[in-house]
């Protein structure tokens, strides 16, 4: 698929600027959209050329002009909806799902998303040996199987 | 990782030849790292990786990419003036050194080990660590030289 996108060799741009001190995350929902990503793709309901189609596929002018994360967002709504899980909560939202589980399910995006960005040895030139976060993605796909299991889960 | 290359020529044979293991000794590894090829900068060449087409990036041992490498000026330029991209960095490279570009894939991530500094004879692994900045492992950068590590 051509689109947005296929950047190489494209004229244009301008120069490359590089912002100093550049933190992770602009915006505090930046984070929560990476998280929510790595989260609801550790249920494995999509692999990453999904996911990247579901972010390319759009009009250039959006993919050019949007930031990254809200390119993200948008892949992620895309996959939540080809994947009818929106459809699926609606109808467990009448069937007493325990309220319990989307609090332990936003808990858990949040730990996913402090686990990818721990490197904060990068941030300055130094590169110290700090150890690498450690992600168990098939422990963290079988919690996060766990956790949409309930919420999804019809009386 | 890029130190211990340095001081250890038969760890710099090993990363050379098969980077995800090399990585994996360090325990540098997880998502987004799972086939990672390392690529050297010599006199003769100088080795700079982008994603053209999204922004993929080895985050087991660089963290998340900066705003820059997933950015069109970036993307689209580094591959036909990655001279004119280097300079966007105040980074210049001798006219007679060959500029290599790795475009990654989902598949498989690039890693630059940069060249090492001159005069770094006597520093330990640890302190040679210091003079590895991330822009050098991508490839926009150079390792930096004793008398500019901040004290």
């Amino acid at each position: 698929m051509n689109g947005g996108q296929d950047l190489g060799g494209v004229m244009g741009f301008g120069p490359v600027i590089e912002e100093p001190n550049e933190p992770h995350f602009h915006k505090e929902w930046e984070a929560r959209v990476l998280g929510l990503t790595l989260a609801m793709g550790a249920l494995g309901l999509w692999n990453i050329d999904k996911g990247r189609h579901a972010r390319e596929n759009r009009p250039p002018s959006e993919y050019l002009s949007w930031s990254y994360y809200r390119i993200w967002l948008a892949g992620l709504e895309t996959l939540v909806a080809q994947c009818g899980l929106l459809d699926d909560l609606a109808t467990a939202s009448t069937k007493n799902v325990k309220p319990l589980a989307a609090d332990m399910f936003r808990r858990h995006f949040q730990k996913v998303a402090l686990q990818i960005v721990r490197p904060k040895r990068l941030q300055n030139t130094k590169l110290a040996t700090i150890s690498p976060p450690r992600i168990s993605t098939p422990r963290t796909t079988h919690v996060c199987r766990d956790i949409c299991a309930t919420m999804l889960a019809k009386s | 990782m890029v130190a211990k290359a340095w001081v250890d020529e038969s760890y710099r044979d090993r990363l050379l030849n098969n980077a995800t293991d090399a990585i994996a000794e360090l325990d540098f590894i997880g998502r987004q790292g799972e086939h990672m090829v390392a690529v050297e900068n010599t006199s003769q060449v100088h080795n700079m990786v982008v994603c053209t087409l999204c922004s993929c990036y080895p985050w087991p041992v660089l963290g998340l990419p900066p705003i820059w490498y997933k950015s069109p000026p970036y993307r689209s330029r580094v591959v036909i003036d990655p001279r004119g991209v280097l300079a966007d960095f105040g980074v210049s490279v001798p006219e007679n050194t060959e500029v290599r570009v790795w475009d990654s894939t989902a598949e498989v991530r690039y890693l630059v080990i940069p060249q090492r500094p001159h005069g770094t004879e006597d520093l330990s692994e640890e302190k040679l660590a210091n003079l590895v900045t991330r822009n050098s492992m991508i490839g926009t950068g150079m390792a930096l030289n004793s008398d500019e590590l901040e004290p």
